[in-house]
Parts: C-alpha cells; sequence; structure tokens
C-alpha cells in the first residue's frame, strides 16, 4: 500500500497520498460489509431453495397418493360395475403414480431411496394383484373365487399408503436435518462476520489513531516552527518525514520559504552593514578634514594675532589720515577687510554677493600693487543673494590668477569674472590672459595643496580645499572644472545650484 | 517501530480480511452427501420393536449385513402382537424385499403368511421361535428344552441334589415357557432327588411374578431355589426374596440378562441367569438368508447355544454385550 512517488524537485517523497488513505480505510468498512450481504444473501437463497426443493417433494408424494387412491378407486368400481372406462382409468393413475416415483428416486436421499424403492415394489405387487383379480373376475367367476386375491389387493393399497406416509415422514426429516444443519451454520456464520466486523472496526480505529497522530504531529511541528519565525528565527527545521504525501509536501514547502527568507534577510543586512561602513569613512575623511583646518586654522591664529593685526592696522589708516596719506588708509582699509571678513566667515557660509564684495576689496589692493598691468571686468547676470557658498571661495581663484597668470607676465593681462544665472545653476566663469600653466602645476593645484603652500598664499587654503568644501556642501561632483593653456591663460569653471 | 506498526496494520488487515473471508467461505460450502449405492435390503420382524434382547438380535444382522453388503430394514410392533407382526410380513412381501427374518409369535396364525412369502420366492427365515410346519427355509434360535435343561443343570450346582425348588414361568401355554420347564423337569428327575415344591404362572408380568414369588415362599418355606424361565419372572421373585428378607437363603436362577437382571446377580439377589445369544442368531440369521439367495441351499434349525452368567463372571460378559451393542450405533 505504500508509494514511492518522485515528486517535482526529484526527491524520492516515500509516504502515500491522503486520497490513498482514506481509500484504504474505506475498504476497511466497506469489505467487511459487503462481504456479510454476499454470505446472507447465499444463505438466504439456499434456505429458500431447500424449502422449494421439501415443497415440490411433498407435493409430489401426495399426487401419488392421489393417483394410488384413484387407481384403487376406479379398479373397485370396475370390479362393482365391469365399467371398461374404468378400468382405463385404474391403469392411467397407477402408471402415473409409477411415473412419479420413478421421477422421485432420482433425487433423494439414500433413506428414501429405499422407501421408493419398497414403494415402487408395493405399486407393482398391486398392479399384479389387481390384474389378477381383474382376470378372475373377467373369467366370471364368482365373487368367492376372487375374493382372497381382492382382499390382499386392498391390503397392499394400505401397504403403499403405509410407505407414502413413511416417505412424507422421510423427507421430511432429511429436509428438517438440513435446515437444522444450515441454521447452525447461520449462527457459526453469523459468529463469524461478528468476529469479524468488530476485528475490521478495531483496525481502522487503530489505522485512524495512527493517521491522526501523523496529522496532528504534523501540524503541532509546523506550529512551533510558524512560533519561532514569528520570534525572528529563521532556523532551518528538517521536519519529521509523516505517511501522508500532501503533508510532506506542504511541510517541506514551509521550510523551504523560511529558508528564502532568511536569505534575503542576510542579504539586506550585508548591504546595511557595507553602507555604514561607508559612512564611517567618509565621516572619518571628514572629521580628519576638519581637524586639519582647525590645526591650519591654529597655525594661522599662532602666527598673526588678529586682534594685534588690526589694531596694528587700524593705528596705520589713522597715522595715515593724520598725514593725508589717503591712499595708504584706504590700502589699508581693504587688507583689514578681507581680513576681518575671512576670519569671520570661516565657520559659515556666505552669499555670492560678499564674495564679490571682498573680491573688489581684494582688486583695489592688487590695482594698486600691479597699477596698469592688468585689467579687470566683472560680469554680473544673476541674483547673488540667493547663491550661497562656503566663504572665501572666490577669492582663491582670483589670487591663483595673480598668481599664475598676471605676476609672471610683463605685459600684464585681463581678469574676467562672469557671474550667470542658467536654470537652476548659477555658473561662475574666472579667466585671465596670464601666461597659463603647465600640467605639472595644475595637478597641483587641484591635488591637495596643503603641503606644499604656493609662492605668495595669504588667506586662501588653497583651490583643492574650496572645490572639496564646495563639493560636500552641494554633494555634486560637477562643480568645479579648470582649463590652462601655457601663454594663453587659465580658465575656472564652477557650476553651483542655486538653492530656494 | 512506528513504521513497524504501520507495516504490521497493513499485513494484520490483509490477513485478517483473508482469513475471514476463507473461514466464510468454507463455511458456505456444501457438503453434498456422498451418493451411497442403494443395497439389497432384509427385513428383521423381532417381537417388541423396543426390546433391548432385539437389539442385540438386531446387532448380530447388522454385522452379518455389512460382511455380506445388503442392510438391515429392522421393524416390530409397539408391543406383542400377531396381527402387526402378520402385517409387517406382508408388507415385506408387498415391498418385494430380498429376504425376511421373523420371529413368530403364533406359529398357527403364521403358517399361512409364511408359506405365500415363501411361494413369492422371497426367502424367509424365523428366529428365536420356530413355525416348524410352515415352509420357512431356516430356524435360528435357542434350543428351549436344552435351555431348560442347562438351568436345572445350574440348580443342581447351587444347591446339590436334594431339597424342593419351586417354578415361575410366563405362561402356561407359551411354547417356549413350556418347553424351558419341560427340559428341566427332566434334568432334575434323572440326576437328583430334587422335589419340585409349585409351579406358577406370571403370564409375563412384573408383578404378577412377585406375587406368586411371595405365594410360594409363604407356602413352602423349605424351597431351596426358585426356577424363572422368563426375564421379568427372575425379577419378580428377585423382589419376593429382597422383601421376605430371605435374601441368599432362596437362590434364584433365571432367565435371560436385563440390565435390572445383572444387577440383582452383582447385588448377590439372583444367583445366576441363563442366557441366549440374540447377537448371534441376528447374524446367523442373515447369513443363511444370504446363502439362500445366491444359491447355497441351506435349511434346517440352527441352534444357538445358551450360556450361564453368575456373580464371577458378570463383568466378562458385561463387556462383551457392551460391544455387541456398540456395533449398532
Amino acid at each position: 500500500m505504500r508509494i514511492t512517488k518522485y515528486n517535482s524537485k526529484g526527491t524520492i517523497a516515500k509516504s502515500s497520498s491522503l486520497k490513498r488513505k482514506l481509500v484504504v480505510f474505506a475498504v476497511f468498512i466497506i469489505l467487511p460489509i459487503a462481504t456479510s450481504n454476499v454470505v446472507f444473501l447465499i444463505m438466504s437463497n439456499r434456505v429458500s431453495n431447500i424449502y422449494n426443493v421439501m415443497m415440490n417433494r411433498m407435493s409430489v408424494t401426495n399426487e401419488i397418493k392421489n393417483s394410488l387412491n384413484e387407481s384403487f378407486f376406479h379398479f373397485n368400481q370396475y370390479i362393482l360395475t365391469n365399467d371398461w372406462e374404468s378400468k382405463r382409468l385404474y391403469k392411467f393413475y397407477y402408471d402415473k403414480a409409477v411415473r412419479d416415483v420413478i421421477a422421485l428416486q432420482g433425487d433423494s436421499d439414500i433413506n428414501s431411496k429405499y422407501i421408493l424403492r419398497d414403494l415402487l415394489n408395493s405399486l407393482k405387487s398391486f398392479k399384479e394383484a389387481a390384474d389378477h383379480t381383474i382376470e378372475i373376475y373377467d373369467n366370471h367367476s364368482g365373487v368367492d373365487v376372487y375374493y382372497d386375491e381382492y382382499v390382499w389387493t386392498k391390503e397392499i393399497v394400505s401397504y403403499c399408503n403405509a410407505f407414502i406416509s413413511m416417505l412424507s415422514d422421510s423427507y421430511f426429516d432429511y429436509n428438517v436435518n438440513i435446515y437444522k444443519g444450515l441454521k447452525q451454520k447461520q449462527s457459526y456464520i453469523n459468529k463469524v462476520l461478528m468476529v469479524y466486523i468488530i476485528v475490521a472496526l478495531m483496525l481502522s480505529v487503530i489505522y485512524t489513531l495512527l493517521f491522526i497522530g501523523d496529522i496532528i504531529r504534523k501540524l503541532k511541528e509546523l506550529v512551533s516552527v510558524s512560533e519561532k519565525v514569528v520570534k525572528g528565527d529563521y532556523t532551518y527545521n528538517e521536519g519529521e518525514k509523516t505517511h501522508i504525501y500532501e503533508l510532506d509536501i506542504l511541510s517541506e514547502a514551509f521550510n523551504k520559504m523560511i529558508t528564502h527568507i532568511r536569505k534575503y534577510i542576510e542579504s539586506l543586512q550585508e548591504k546595511a552593514e557595507l553602507e555604514r561602513k561607508l559612512q564611517d569613512e567618509q565621516m572619518k575623511l571628514l572629521s580628519y578634514e576638519n581637524a586639519l583646518k582647525v590645526s591650519q586654522l591654529k597655525i594661522l591664529q599662532a602666527q598673526i594675532n588678529p586682534h594685534f593685526l588690526f589694531n596694528t592696522l587700524n593705528c596705520i589708516s589713522q597715522t595715515a589720515i593724520k598725514e593725508n596719506a589717503h591712499k595708504t588708509e584706504s590700502l589699508i582699509r581693504a587688507v583689514a577687510g578681507i581680513l576681518r571678513y575671512s576670519l569671520n566667515m570661516m565657520d559659515r557660509n556666505a552669499t555670492l554677493e560678499e564674495e564679490v564684495n571682498v573680491v573688489k576689496q581684494y582688486m583695489y589692493i592688487q590695482r594698486i600693487r600691479y597699477e596698469d598691468r592688468f585689467k579687470f571686468n566683472l560680469n554680473i547676470n544673476a541674483d547673488l543673494q540667493k547663491v550661497m557658498v562656503p566663504a572665501m571661495t572666490l577669492q582663491p581663484f582670483v589670487e591663483n590668477a595673480f598668481i599664475h597668470g598676471i605676476e609672471p607676465k610683463e605685459e600684464g593681462g585681463v581678469i574676467n569674472i562672469d557671474i550667470n544665472q542658467q536654470g537652476d545653476c548659477c555658473t561662475i566663469v574666472i579667466e585671465d590672459t596670464g601666461c597659463g600653466m603647465d600640467e605639472d602645476m595644475l595637478k597641483k593645484i587641484i591635488s591637495d595643496s596643503t603641503k606644499q603652500q604656493p609662492v605668495g598664499h595669504t588667506t586662501s587654503l588653497g583651490i583643492k580645499s574650496v572645490v572639496q568644501r564646495l563639493k560636500l556642501m552641494y554633494g555634486r561632483d560637477d562643480i568645479f572644472s579648470i582649463e590652462s593653456q601655457k601663454g594663453v591663460g587659465t580658465r575656472v569653471y564652477l557650476k553651483i545650484p542655486i538653492k530656494e | 517501530m512506528k513504521r513497524f506498526l504501520k507495516y504490521s496494520i497493513y499485513y494484520l488487515s490483509i490477513l485478517v480480511f483473508i482469513g475471514f473471508n476463507v473461514v466464510l467461505l468454507d463455511s458456505l460450502r456444501y457438503d453434498k452427501p456422498v451418493e451411497e449405492e442403494i443395497k439389497p435390503k432384509i427385513v428383521l420382524i423381532s417381537h417388541v420393536y423396543s426390546n433391548p434382547y432385539w437389539k442385540q438380535v438386531r446387532a448380530g444382522a447388522e454385522k452379518a449385513a455389512k460382511e455380506r453388503g445388503v442392510i438391515i430394514d429392522f421393524q416390530g410392533p409397539d408391543t406383542a402382537s400377531v396381527e402387526e407382526g402378520i402385517r409387517f410380513i406382508k408388507m415385506a412381501y408387498a415391498a418385494k424385499v430380498s429376504g425376511i427374518i421373523a420371529y413368530v409369535q403364533d406359529e398357527t396364525q403364521y403358517n399361512d403368511v409364511i408359506n405365500k412369502v415363501i411361494d413369492g420366492g422371497i426367502p424367509l427365515v424365523t428366529i428365536d421361535s420356530d413355525a416348524e410346519n410352515s415352509k420357512r427355509l431356516a430356524y435360528v434360535g435357542t434350543d428351549n428344552v436344552e435351555a431348560g435343561r442347562v438351568g436345572g443343570r445350574e440348580v443342581i450346582r447351587q444347591i446339590g441334589t436334594e431339597g424342593k425348588v419351586a417354578i415361575i414361568m410366563g405362561g402356561k401355554t407359551v411354547k417356549n415357557q413350556v418347553e424351558r420347564v419341560k427340559g428341566f423337569k427332566s434334568y432334575i428327575d434323572k440326576n437328583s432327588n430334587i422335589v419340585i415344591a409349585a409351579i406358577e404362572s406370571s403370564d409375563s408380568y412384573l408383578l404378577e411374578a412377585e406375587l406368586a414369588a411371595k405365594k410360594i415362599l409363604n407356602q413352602h418355606p423349605d424351597v431351596k431355589a426358585l426356577f424363572c424361565t422368563s426375564a421379568l419372572d427372575g425379577l419378580g421373585a428377585a423382589k419376593a426374596v429382597k422383601s421376605l428378607g430371605l435374601v441368599g437363603k432362596v437362590k434364584i436362577i433365571c432367565f435371560d440378562d436385563l440390565p435390572e437382571t445383572l444387577d440383582n446377580i452383582e447385588k448377590g439377589i439372583i444367583t445366576s441367569t441363563v442366557v441366549q445369544q440374540p447377537y448371534l442368531m441376528g447374524y446367523k440369521a442373515v447369513h443363511i438368508i444370504m446363502d439362500n439367495i445366491e444359491g447355497k441351499t441351506t435349511k434346517g434349525s440352527f441352534i444357538t447355544d445358551v450360556l450361564v452368567v453368575d456373580k464371577e463372571d458378570l463383568e466378562d460378559y458385561k463387556i462383551q454385550q457392551q460391544r455387541y451393542y456398540s456395533e449398532i450405533q
């Protein structure tokens, strides 16, 4: 009854299906009932057969008795009336009786057969005696001549009747015996059937208990596994094999599902871990840079005490006013402005307008220094107050243009600053027509230039630092680009998103 | 373990199913009775159907019938009746049986029917009581005169050759009773000085026998022994002797072996009994019939011996009787 099935994955699943189990169960119940019905049918059929045979024999026996009596009656009639019809009927009934006896001889038990033989012989004796009587009678003899033979005939008839009643008794006894036997057999069969049905019921109860036990054990297992899953325990559980195909499939599928969920969660966790690590690294970098800046600032602060410097510059400025050196006085004010700005704005962002003002002050100083060696064009086409940048963003580029462009060139050059709003971006182009830079120089500028401080560098923290701050602030990489050609000039592009 | 249980459930249920079906089908099997071939029949007509004596006759007849391949139809009136006896013979004759063994209740009335049967070509043998003047093929039975002599010899053995005895007989006109008394008388007359004090008849009734015995013992207190010529006479005499307190003093020699008779011998009330051999009679009668049917003409009287049974050989006798009875079953 067990089956070996290959399920979809091709592994051997050794259990029978629920349907098969139920069929087996039904068979347990149905077979005994069917068997008992069949047996009862056969038994009752047999009883009715016996009854039919008995009735048939009884009626034939009765028929023989009637025929004999008819025959004797007509024999008597003939003797009394000499009627030939009676003689014919006497023979006719005699023949009928003999025929019936012979017919009965075919299917009788041995006892009845002996009686039938006696009866047949007695009938023949009757015929002989009767014929003898008739013979004497036909010879017109007197009644005293055939009387003895007539009495003998009569006696034989009574013997025949005695045999017939013996035959009836014999048949009756025989059938009663058969009936008793059948009855005994029937009660025996009843007992066997009873035991059979009880045993079958017991077996099916045991079968059902095992079957239900199987289901309940599996269900409990599934429940405990799902409780674990609810608590977040995704350990794979092989689970006991039941003998029910469907349950095994269910449990297998459930376990596979759990495994898949666990794998998915694991991959998500890995991803999150990676991201966290990345963030940690970035944070490290930033704090490193921050520390660096702080240390640079400390160095600057250590080099020049700003208050001392401002006080000194104020003192110089007042001295210049007293001496009527107005040019000197405005120069010093410009330097002090830039210095204040750069110190004040160190920790916060500035608007582009403030930046442009610083650049203007810086230009004023440079103008005094270089006089007519350069031309400066400022072209603003944007709302500068809306654009936020870190403080001291523009100044280093302009300074760079002086250091690398104008200063080395004898005949001087032009510095152009174009600020244009383009959509949600503000493009700042800073170009000079100086001597330009070679590639080594460019690399130096773009790379971290804090270690090798260029000549003439004062307040700026280097182009690289500015670019990095811009990138961090806006989270974009396409903010800065630079192009330069030896002998032609340098052009710096800044593309700053406008924040609302 | 569980797997084993599961499998055993499957196999057990299959076994149970097959087992029960085999049992059921087996019980449904209809055992047809073996077809016995029909054999020639010999009718044995007894004195009284239910008499144990005749059961022994029947046992012997059945034994012989088995040996000769015939069956015995044992018949007999419920109470002794001449008409019934004749009717049974006539019926057997009308049924053209192979042979008839008949007890003759009354010789004169039986002669005609016996002759008719023999004329009709059916062999007939008389048993236990004879119809000498009929055409019967043969007679098998006890010579009652001889049986009376044996009784006389036993009485002499028990009481010696002197003294008085009395006789109780089962009917003064019954042939075998008369013959037994005749044999008895002639034997003691010849061989002793014993005087027969009285002869009483019980007509074969128990009460009458007891009364007769009491009468004799009262009238003749010096009687040494009672000789009883029929089975019930012996029992009646035993009752009388017991009630008069004469057990041991008056010897009883009787006929036949009714169970009560044997009991009384065991108790010592009846001294001894003369028994016939009914088993042998039945056995012989069938053989004589069969011999005649098969062409070996066998005619005449076939006498079976009588035996004397007393307390000493009672056990052996009982065992042998038991064997005869068991053959009928």
